[in-house]
């Protein structure tokens, strides 16, 4: 496990608007992170240069904005870092794909489910969804397209 | 000619043969080369049904990898939208006569994913091939898909065959004891 | 140069290009592996570009049985969940039941009792075994040898008859229930454990002689689909094919659920991370799993199996749970945030084959095509996983 010292170091290193840590008993995560616009490069450099690997990308729709949660940990122990980037007005995160590859899948997967835009990935295309779909299923406010409803659902 | 016509007489047969018809169905019923379409878990099972404790070889079934050998196409899991046309494909690469079998809940109606909030489905197999037989079970037990493989051989047959073998009884008569099955095996 | 027809009716060549090179025309195509294989691996489909036998790039594409399994985790409620996670994985059914009870109940607050601790952990291992079994066979068959895929079955009809006596299904289990289990394991289940634990023993000798030392085998599988410990690390792979690697990282040991902190076992690791190595990984995680089994066995405490108290229809309160679990393939990551509703208000998994299929593309770069159906056989993917 962790030292709570080394902790403190990894959170001064971060140096980000809030950080602050977390009950890993209750929530699974030690460090929690919060980062506005070119914040989350940063972090994330900070965190290869000391040989985290990124676990988990995913996006939480919150209704009036998307909010982008990054897993990093390490393979030594436990000692997990999350890292919450809100999207901007246009639903745009920077990308970490050129830092972490796995990125480059779970950045497209995000953007076609959540419709949260990674500026400068370099290929955006559907990565589950067939290729011509332009819904994004996670979305709350998301209904189901008329042609996709099983006949029995139809409201006529 | 409508749609569903064109599709029933790409199934047909161009030439009838009567009675020698009836003499081909028995070998076509007995020797179903399967075009083992192992989706999602039906698969699982579907293997299952295939190898030594189950063995759906004793029917004279042989699985073959491409569709341009086979008769049966087994679908055997859920399909999905972006799946689809690739079954379509498969079906119509496969030469008559053909049949279909839906092979558990996913294929026969979309299965436990098929609720008012599924955008990715296509709910049963039945919406883009014509299907011959349904086997229900979620997956459905080894026992149960060649039991679905019996009731397509009665259907090509018209039920001319005397198949003994359907009146096989799942728990064998004998009380189930797995310890004494593993010792004896030993 | 005239352009000469390239039609070849095994191949759906969907882009030629050209290259020129001493008054020669060489020309690369595009082929086309799956979405429909032999039911081995299920719908992938991998676009290679091929040089003759050396494929030149690779991409895979994914998606042909995606579910919506996230979408279904926010429009019902936990329970309804169940089925679900089997599916996801059906292989490692139980493994799946296990890790959602548990981060569920991580973020409930929800005591289980010891017993159900250790009967969780024990039909785990046991599907863990019977997982590792079939890739087993299925990673040799694909090699060409049908004899081992034949008796597998053999391990696994008798596994599956154990589970099917406790949990009442053969494949896509719903054992495990929010505070414990299902049904409590009796007498019967414990007598066929241990004399299936007694009888694997000798079968594993068995498999040991049949495969491990085989010739063919090993000039398919050694050497090839080298993962160099660096970008396994990078791509952030788990499970077997990055301890193949040589980095000792497994879920069961790092942050311990149920009893694995307290039964003894090891981590297998490799050294090459070529296919070779992810094979004697998984077989001798087999050999750990039959001890952990044995430990529990042995240790199973009395006790109910169900926290009778834990309510059936949850409504945790508000908050967010992370939680870390190792599944046969690797390590499972599950989010889910509550808003203290019945119904989950997020809900992520993130699987393994979904990450070690992203290495795919960089490690098939300059192989030959056999070769890339022994890496791909040797990873183990579950396509649904990768697609929920």
């Amino acid at each position: 496990m962790i030292s709570s010292s080394a902790l403190n170091e990894l959170s001064k290193a971060l140096g980000a608007a809030e950080v602050h840590a977390t009950d890993y008993n209750r929530t699974g995560s030690h460090l929690d992170v919060t980062v506005a616009g070119d914040g989350l490069r940063a972090a994330a450099q900070t965190l290869q240069g000391r040989g985290f690997f990124l676990e988990d990308l995913t996006a939480v729709d919150h209704r009036t904005h998307r909010e982008v949660v990054y897993r990093f940990n390490l393979y030594q122990g436990p000692c997990r870092v999350t890292i919450r980037a809100k999207a901007d007005e246009a639903d745009a995160v920077d990308t970490i794909s050129d830092l972490y590859p796995l990125a480059n899948w779970m950045e497209r997967e995000c953007h076609e489910f959540l419709g949260v835009t990674f500026t400068g990935h370099p290929d955006p295309r559907r990565l589950l969804l067939p290729e011509d779909s332009d819904f994004h299923p996670l979305r709350k406010d998301f209904v189901v397209p008329q042609e996709a409803l099983a006949p029995e659902y139809h409201q006529d | 000619m409508s749609s569903e016509e064109k599709l029933v007489r790409s199934v047909e047969p161009v030439v009838r043969l009567a009675v020698l018809e009836d003499i081909l169905s028995l070998p076509r019923a007995s020797s179903l080369m399967v075009l083992t379409f192992g989706l999602a878990c039906c698969a699982i099972e579907m293997m299952a049904a295939g190898v030594n404790k189950f063995d759906w070889g004793r029917f004279g079934v042989i699985p073959r990898s491409t569709p341009r050998q086979a008769d049966l196409m087994i679908v055997a899991g859920t399909i999905s939208r972006k799946m689809a046309p690739t079954i379509v494909t498969l079906w119509e690469q496969m030469a008559a006569p053909k049949w279909v079998l839906a092979m558990g809940n996913c294929a026969i109606s979309g299965g436990p994913f098929a609720d008012k909030e599924q955008y990715a489905i296509v709910n049963g197999a039945d919406e883009i091939v014509p299907v011959d037989v349904y086997v229900p079970g979620c997956p459905p037990r080894p026992e149960g898909l060649i039991q679905g493989i019996l009731a397509l051989q009665d259907k090509i047959t018209g039920g001319q065959r005397n198949n003994l073998l359907r009146r096989f009884d799942r728990l064998g008569g004998q009380k189930r004891d797995f310890v004494e099955r593993i010792k004896r095996i030993e | 140069m005239s352009i000469t027809d390239t039609s070849n009716v095994n191949i759906r060549s969907i882009e030629t290009d050209r290259k020129i090179s001493r008054g020669l025309s060489e020309q690369s195509f595009w082929l086309n592996l799956g979405p429909q294989h032999p039911a081995t691996h299920g719908v992938l489909r991998i676009l290679v570009r091929m040089d003759g036998e050396r494929v030149v790039e690779a991409e895979p594409v994914i998606g042909y049985i995606h579910r919506g399994h996230e979408r279904m985790g926010e429009t019902r409620g936990y329970a309804q969940f169940f089925p679900n996670n089997s599916r996801m994985d059906y292989l490692g059914a139980l493994t799946y039941n296990h890790g959602y009870c548990e981060a569920v109940e991580k973020l409930a607050g929800i005591e289980v009792p010891r017993r159900a601790v250790f009967i969780r952990t024990i039909t785990s291992e046991f599907n863990r075994l019977s997982s590792h079994l079939l890739w087993l066979g299925a990673y040799l068959m694909d090699l060409g040898a049908f004899t081992p895929f034949i008796y597998i079955w053999e391990e696994r009809e008798l596994i599956n008859d154990l589970l099917n006596h406790v949990t009442g299904s053969r494949l896509t289990y719903s054992y495990n229930r929010f505070g414990g289990v299902h049904k409590d394991i009796d007498d019967q289940f414990i007598t066929g454990a241990r004399a299936f634990i007694k009888r694997m023993r000798k079968r594993f000798k068995m498999y040991n002689r049949l495969v491990t030392g085989n010739v063919i085998f090993q000039a398919r599988a050694k050497g090839v689909g080298a993962i160099p410990k660096q970008r396994a690390q990078a791509y952030g792979l788990t499970g077997p094919c990055l301890r193949a690697c040589g980095v000792e990282y497994d879920i069961r040991k790092k942050e311990p659920y149920a009893v694995y902190s307290e039964v003894d076992f090891d981590i297998p690791t490799g050294q090459n991370g070529d296919a070779f190595d992810r094979y004697m990984v998984r077989f001798l995680e087999m050999e750990q799993s039959l001890r952990i089994i044995e430990q529990c066995l042995n240790r199973l405490p009395n006790g109910p199996y169900i926290n009778d108290q834990a309510p059936r229809d949850l409504a945790p309160d508000p908050g967010e749970v992370f939680f870390a679990f190792e599944s046969p393939r690797g390590q499972v990551n599950i989010f889910i945030k509550s808003d203290g509703t019945r119904i989950p208000y997020r809900m992520h998994w993130k699987n393994p084959s979904y990450t070690n299929l992203s290495i795919l593309a960089e490690l098939m770069r300059g192989q030959f095509i056999a070769d890339v159906i022994s890496i791909m056989g040797s990873f183990d993917l579950i396509i649904p996983e990768i697609d929920k």
